[in-house]
């Protein structure tokens, strides 16, 4: 007796949206990035074919972490100053899809960098790698919206994606991204509704939908990862079921999340039961980006290069077969 | 001891008052219509007066630069003379008869025959609550020696049918007099008792007949009353106050837990009273009524209002698993709840569901008279508390969701009651400007809820807020103000105050709370009894908005459902008239009963979609555009 498979089909497809732009396209990247386009739930090819697996990005700052454990400081402790270098090596060590920049440095209670400097290390990235650009802001409103705009014309034409887009902060961002051609990353507070309701409000000032990467909100194993592994997952069941509204492909910022946790953090001489940290720590982040992965997650932000690699593998198997 | 009196210019008008009274207190009793709305606290400055001589005692907070200071924070310490002027007026009050008719889509809160809505007379057989009845008693002989009493009861049944009359012994005492000094001609006030009569009072004379009753909405908010003609069914007049109890708490919550403090209960009690008393005393006074003639009151409110106005302790109200004192209708004699009115006056309090679907429900059912037909229909509140009602003549299901004082103006930075000077429309055009009409046609002075609705609605397809409700920076009339963001609706130099009227980013942030928990609510309930929005043939809407409500703007925020417009009917303040009905007829009274019997209370507290239904509320006109297609083209916002 032969096993057949239930075939779920679905009347929605989720959007298809390229990061980076290659010279002939006005940008100066040798390569780009394409996620969505799923009509299905993800690694379930039998249901519809989902042409674009999902992608690692790592994660860049312009500033040293001041508050990184050591086993996490470690394997990056030659590139942390720079942030160029410190892309480069994620790019050319560790593989990774996409450098993710985090400017922290503007901020008033960091070292208040003028949008110039900001501006100037997007730069200095660009050179320093050849993949796409996720730039993300401070996290302080009125900061971030006097350095977006010199940022986003830093990299005009690259097709990066930029947020923070909050529903307390958005328009500055979306005018900026509209201006320089950039893709918007949009940031709901675990609440399927508000993300909706930023989504529309952005696509209103004139961004198209299909330009939108959704960020459901900060979670990492053990801090809430049920919250917002379920939020993704009922983001992505509406947009299959044709919510153009929430149809976009959608990024998790695990690694800042993952590394929060005392599990992560801690070294073995303090919780000797839990084990070595080496291992622990980036173990800690492979798991919370692999639920996001189930969850329907286009895009993994991580930090460690030993994630990244794990993280790999496992895209790796769960695409096996699948029609790429 | 002397009393002092205050007396008011220009209308020199003088009434007596306790020494320690403030002037605010006085005002009301003297009936001059003072603007108020923060509940006499000192917030709102709006109370302003003149003190022209005489002994006061003004709290330093009360004394404003010039002449004025506030009437709530000056205590009477002796005679004094005090100026109101035009400016601290509310004329005219609205929510009194609301007779004007608007054009187009205003439909008229009228309190006789609000559209759609039968006459109580056509409905029902008048039979008030209380009546009086000119009796002819035959003078006793040698042959017809029976007792006092007898005669009363036995021409009481002989020529009017009148059976099982109680009459009390203070009237009994006086009756052998009265009855002999009128010459035996006297007229017996009566109020209806379970299976029954009482007999209120024995008055000489069986000339015309004169009895009065008040029909009373004890808001949350706002205190309405009616003075009601019982003989010919008709309102003399109406009045509306703000319920003092809001010095201790917006909302029923807060005033249930001052309930629970030392002497709260009785503080709440009074601050009710004296509003209502007021209010009463007031009208009593303009129509030529005297108190004594008042014979009978019903008063509909939530179960919080209704248990604090009658001394009952609501601690329970709030406690899980909600169980009120009581919700059965009530009757007692008006000085047992403490009403100035006749002493043995019939006081009522019309029957509620639950803790938190109370008799002003019941009242606005019976107003829209949905208990009474075939069709499928909806009854939204969008009071203080919002509460809606699903069901026919067959079943009624209720629900109820705090929703907050917005539509009535509360919370609302230039928000008022429906008094003259209140903006309650608002037109914005293609090229910006902004018109506005006030009731009365006054200079305005603030915004009503209906002015409010208007406001937002314009706003929005203008494009000046976007669909979170947010100001839009750069957009006309948007500026920053003291607070944040906030639009421009008056300019001062058009204003009665002579200062910009302007609704605050945090004002619209109110507004929308208030009408994502009336919507979800609504739209909740539905969903619970498995009834698609489209499947309801009518929607009535009550609430105090003020005079007239544009139902087409109320859709286009996502205060309402969007349904073809001619199936929601705007009934004003619906529990001022359920109470009315009640009070004009003995059948709609006992009825009341039945539909409060029949409501079937649903729980939103512990429905985990709630929050969800809020959330996505929260947004104009709703998160989820496919149930607003009218409004969303309308707003020419694309399909999602």
């Amino acid at each position: 007796m032969s096993l057949e498979l239930v075939k779920e089909t679905w009347p929605g497809k989720i959007f298809t949206i390229t990061i980076g732009a290659t010279a002939a396209e006005g940008g100066t990247r040798a390569r780009t990035v394409t996620l969505g386009g799923h009509g299905a739930l993800p690694f379930l090819p039998g249901d519809a074919p989902s042409p674009h697996p999902p992608l690692v990005a790592m994660e860049v700052m312009d500033v040293v972490p001041p508050d990184w454990p050591e086993h996490l400081r470690a394997p990056l402790a030659d590139v942390l100053a720079s942030p160029a270098d410190w892309a480069r090596k994620c790019v050319e060590d560790c593989g990774a899809d996409l450098v993710c920049l985090r400017l922290q440095a503007p901020h008033p209670e960091w070292k208040d960098a003028s949008p110039d400097e900001a501006a100037a290390t997007v730069r200095a990235v660009l050179q320093a790698v050849p993949v796409p650009l996720i730039i993300l802001g401070c996290g302080h409103a009125d900061k971030d919206n006097e350095v977006w705009p010199r940022v986003t014309e830093a990299a005009r034409g690259e097709r990066c994606l930029v947020g923070m887009a909050v529903p307390e902060n958005y328009k500055t961002l979306v005018v900026a991204c509209l201006a320089d051609g950039h893709n918007v990353l949009a940031e709901a507070p675990i609440d399927v509704n508000i993300q909706k309701q930023l989504n529309i409000l952005i696509t209103e000032m004139g961004l198209s939908a299909d330009r939108i990467v959704l960020h459901p909100g900060n979670a990492s194993l053990g801090y809430g990862l049920e919250y917002e592994y379920s939020i993704m997952e009922r983001i992505r069941l509406a947009g299959l079921q044709g919510d153009r509204m929430l149809s976009q492909p959608m990024l998790a910022v695990v690694g800042e999340e993952a590394w929060k946790a005392k599990e992560a953090r801690l070294p073995e001489g303090a919780m000797p039961a839990w084990g070595a940290e080496a291992l622990r720590g980036p173990a800690w982040e492979a798991a919370t980006a692999a639920a996001f992965l189930q969850a329907g997650a286009d895009m993994v932000v991580l930090v460690h290069p030993e994630t990244a690699a794990t993280v790999r593998r496992t895209i790796t198997e769960l695409t096996k077969g699948s029609a790429a | 001891m002397h009393t002092p009196t205050v007396t008011f210019q220009p209308d020199a008008r003088t009434v007596a008052v306790e020494a320690g009274q403030t002037l605010l207190d006085a005002v009301f009793a003297a009936g001059i219509p003072l603007n108020s709305v923060c509940g006499g606290r000192g917030i709102c400055q709006r109370c302003r007066v003149c003190v022209q001589g005489g002994e006061i005692e003004i709290d330093a907070a009360g004394r404003l630069p010039g002449r004025e200071i506030l009437a709530c924070l000056a205590r009477v310490t002796g005679d004094v003379v005090v100026e109101v002027p035009e400016a601290s007026r509310i004329e005219g009050e609205q929510i009194l008869t609301g007779a004007e008719r608007g054009p187009g889509a205003f439909i008229p809160i009228s309190v006789e025959a609000a559209a759609g809505l039968p006459r109580v007379a056509d409905l029902y057989v008048p039979s008030p609550l209380a009546l009086p009845v000119p009796l002819e008693l035959p003078p006793p002989t040698l042959h017809d020696c029976v007792s006092d009493l007898h005669r009363l009861t036995r021409e009481l049944r002989r020529q009017r049918n009148i059976r099982e009359v109680t009459v009390p012994m203070e009237v009994l005492r006086t009756l052998p007099q009265m009855v002999r000094e009128a010459g035996w001609h006297v007229t017996a006030l009566l109020g209806r008792a379970d299976g029954g009569f009482n007999l209120i009072d024995l008055l000489p004379g069986a000339g015309a007949p004169r009895a009065y009753g008040v029909a009373v909405d004890v808001g949350t908010t706002t205190i309405v009353v009616h003075l009601v003609d019982l003989c010919r069914g008709t309102t003399l007049g109406a009045t509306a106050a703000l319920n003092r109890q809001i010095a201790y708490g917006d909302d029923v919550i807060s005033r249930i837990i001052h309930a629970g403090e030392p002497g709260g209960l009785e503080r709440l009690r009074t601050a009710a009273l004296d509003t209502i008393n007021l209010l009463i005393g007031g009208l009593a006074r303009a129509h030529g009524v005297g108190r004594d003639e008042i014979v009978a009151a019903v008063c509909a409110g939530n179960t919080t209002m209704l248990h604090l106005l009658l001394g009952l302790p609501p601690a329970e109200i709030r406690r899980e698993p909600y169980t009120p004192v009581v919700t059965a209708p009530l009757t007692c004699a008006a000085a047992d709840v403490g009403l100035r009115i006749h002493r043995r006056g019939l006081a009522a309090a019309m029957p509620g569901v639950s803790s938190y679907v109370g008799g002003d429900i019941t009242a606005d059912v019976l107003a829209a008279g949905m208990d009474r037909t075939e069709e499928l229909s909806m009854l939204i509140d969008a009071g203080t508390n919002g509460e809606t009602v699903i069901g026919n003549r067959d079943f009624l299901a209720c629900c109820a969701c705090s929703a907050g004082p917005a539509f009535e103006g509360g919370g609302i930075s230039w928000g008022m009651r429906a008094a003259r000077g209140a903006i309650q429309r608002v037109e914005i055009a293609p090229d910006g400007t902004l018109t506005w009409a006030t009731v009365g046609g006054a200079r305005p002075r603030g915004l009503c809820g209906s002015g409010l609705v208007d406001l937002l609605a314009e706003l929005l397809r203008a494009g000046i807020i976007d669909r979170a409700g947010r100001p839009r920076p750069g957009a006309p009339r948007v500026r920053e103000g003291p607070d944040g963001l906030e639009v421009l609706v008056v300019p001062a130099p058009a204003s009665a105050a002579g200062r910009d009227i302007v609704l605050t980013a945090a004002d619209i942030e109110n507004l929308l709370r208030a009408k994502a928990a009336v919507y979800a609510g609504a739209s909740l309930l539905a969903r619970r009894l498995g009834i698609e929005m489209q499947e309801i043939q009518r929607v009535y809407v009550a609430g105090g908005f003020g005079t007239y409500l544009d139902i087409r703007k109320a859709i286009l925020l996502g205060l309402l459902p969007d349904l073809p417009p001619e199936r929601v009917t705007f009934i004003g303040n619906g529990s001022v008239t359920g109470a009315r009905m009640a009070l004009l007829s003995y059948e709609v009274w006992r009825h009341a009963a039945d539909v409060a019997q029949m409501m079937t209370y649903r729980e939103l507290s512990t429905d985990a979609a709630f929050m969800e239904e809020y959330v996505s509320a929260m947004f104009l006109p709703h998160t989820d555009s496919a149930r607003f297609p009218r409004a969303c083209a309308e707003l020419g916002t694309p399909q999602q």
